[in-house]
């Protein structure tokens, strides 16, 4: 028997069409562009899949059930704004909003309360960066 | 919620009931605080903290109600120079380990200077929280300003993702760390512990806490002196139960100056006398338990081991709490 494949771009997928409901534009593991191809300016939030997770299951299939962190960089001009926009982004971040293919979502949840906030002053216009990182169960639905 | 409380009969007057409400339920918490930091210098450049200060990244266990450091806490107290230093120190260095076995490095001689192993260092800090609460904290984390941005990414700049390796390190070595905790608590409390619980013997605290919120409500209520029996000099008998609550609320701001000091006093035996005005009691005690200070704990066992050993005595034991 085969084991089950989970595949991972259906989980991105999945999280980056509900943040694309929200009112701030979203990077795919970039900065969003626009109409014209340029990036656009802050604020704005970025998606990440993330390293590490983990996986489990039966003993004939211990790839069914998997746990993915995403990650969820806010970049704002402002502290005030990369707040806001994480703010925004953490209501679209409901296991609620997702639908995966084959899957069936357990949980969506924040692995920590808050991963603060840089200031990069390595760029002509400092920017701020607030982040989020999340964990996703699916299980075979 | 309130748990009747025993008070001492006096005299000819028997043991009153009395309901006292329940100490807040202690609890260990696991936190996390992960805050890379950057600091405004006086030429007016962000930068971070200078070399040789872990970063922002800290694990933190918070231990609430108990005073980790109070003569209250007699296993649990005895047990920090050794134990508790112990499991500070493996983590820190575990966690140091873990990471440095996961951050990026670029080895090719013209980026010598990116993050490396070297970088990450780990520390342990204690911080008393009030008088019912500590929070035991090991820090790790690299010393260079760049770590972060490692750690999170550019945010769609320059298109560098992120590269986790504190948090990593962090998820695979804390619950081993809480666990220590769980055990250390387990072994000061006699082999019964679990989450939520007093990282000490139960019963003491438990009864600790009673007694002295036994002693601001006998304040109140030595208005009316057919509780206790008591004669018409009411005012001298709420001052002293007042001043005794007090006394130990005191005692354990002042230990829980003292971090770090050895705690180890025995109390044993037998103690007769006439106790605060409130008559004579002739108390036994199996109860070992150390501390160790020069001035507040004898002051604390004379006035409150009787009471203590008195209700162990009469309603509970503690053969199986000793000090570490």
């Amino acid at each position: 028997m085969p084991r089950t494949v989970v595949l991972l771009e259906d989980h991105f997928k999945a999280i980056k069409d509900s943040l694309d409901l929200s009112t701030v534009p979203i990077g795919d593991g970039t900065a969003p562009r626009g109409p014209g191809k340029a990036e656009l300016d802050p604020p704005y939030a970025v998606l990440y899949l993330i390293v590490g997770g983990s996986m489990d299951g039966p003993l004939n299939d211990t790839q069914a059930d998997v746990n993915l962190i995403f990650q969820i960089t806010a970049v704002g001009t402002t502290r005030q704004q990369a707040l806001v926009v994480l703010d925004i982004t953490r209501t679209r971040m409901q296991k609620e909003f997702l639908t995966i293919p084959g899957r069936k979502v357990r949980d969506l949840r924040l692995n920590l309360p808050a991963s603060g906030m840089i200031r990069d002053d390595d760029l002509p216009n400092p920017l701020f960066y607030a982040y989020d990182r999340y964990e996703l169960d699916t299980t075979p639905a | 919620m309130t748990t009747p409380w025993v008070s001492p009969g006096v005299g000819s007057k028997r043991s009153q009931v009395i309901n006292v409400p329940d100490d807040q339920p202690p609890s260990s918490i696991l936190r996390a605080n992960f805050f890379p930091k950057k600091v405004l210098q006086s030429n007016g450049a962000m930068v971070f903290r200078p070399a040789g200060h872990t970063k922002g990244m800290s694990m933190r266990i918070n231990v609430t109600g108990a005073n980790v450091v109070s003569a209250h806490a007699q296993a649990f107290a005895a047990l920090m120079p050794g134990a508790i230093w112990t499991i500070q120190s493996n983590t820190g260095q575990f966690a140091t380990e873990a990471a440095k076995s996961i951050v990026p490095v670029d080895t090719s001689p013209s980026r010598d200077d990116l993050v490396t192993r070297d970088t990450i260092h780990h520390q342990m800090d204690f911080k008393q929280g009030g008088s019912n609460s500590g929070t035991f904290i090991v820090r790790v984390g690299p010393t260079t300003f760049y770590a972060p941005f490692i750690e999170y990414g550019l945010g769609g700049h320059a298109h560098i993702g992120p590269r986790p390796f504190m948090t990593d390190a962090f998820f695979r070595i804390a619950p081993h760390w809480y666990a220590a905790f769980v055990e250390l608590g387990r072994v000061a409390r006699g082999g019964k512990f679990s989450i939520n619980e007093p990282l000490y013997g139960s019963d003491l605290n438990a009864y600790l806490g009673k007694w002295r919120k036994w002693l601001y409500t006998r304040e109140k209520q030595l208005g009316d002196i057919t509780p206790l029996g008591l004669g018409p000099s009411t005012s001298a008998q709420r001052a002293l139960a007042i001043g005794t609550a007090r006394l130990l609320g005191d005692i354990q701001a002042y230990v829980g100056k003292t971090v770090g000091l050895r705690f180890q006093r025995r109390l044993t035996g037998k103690v007769t006398g006439r106790l605060i005005g409130f008559g004579s009691h002739t108390i036994f005690t199996n109860v070992n338990y150390r501390t160790q200070i020069a001035a507040g704990p004898r002051i604390y066992n004379r006035v409150a081991g009787r009471y203590v050993t008195k209700y162990i005595d009469q309603n509970e034991s503690l053969s199986g709490i000793t000090g570490g």
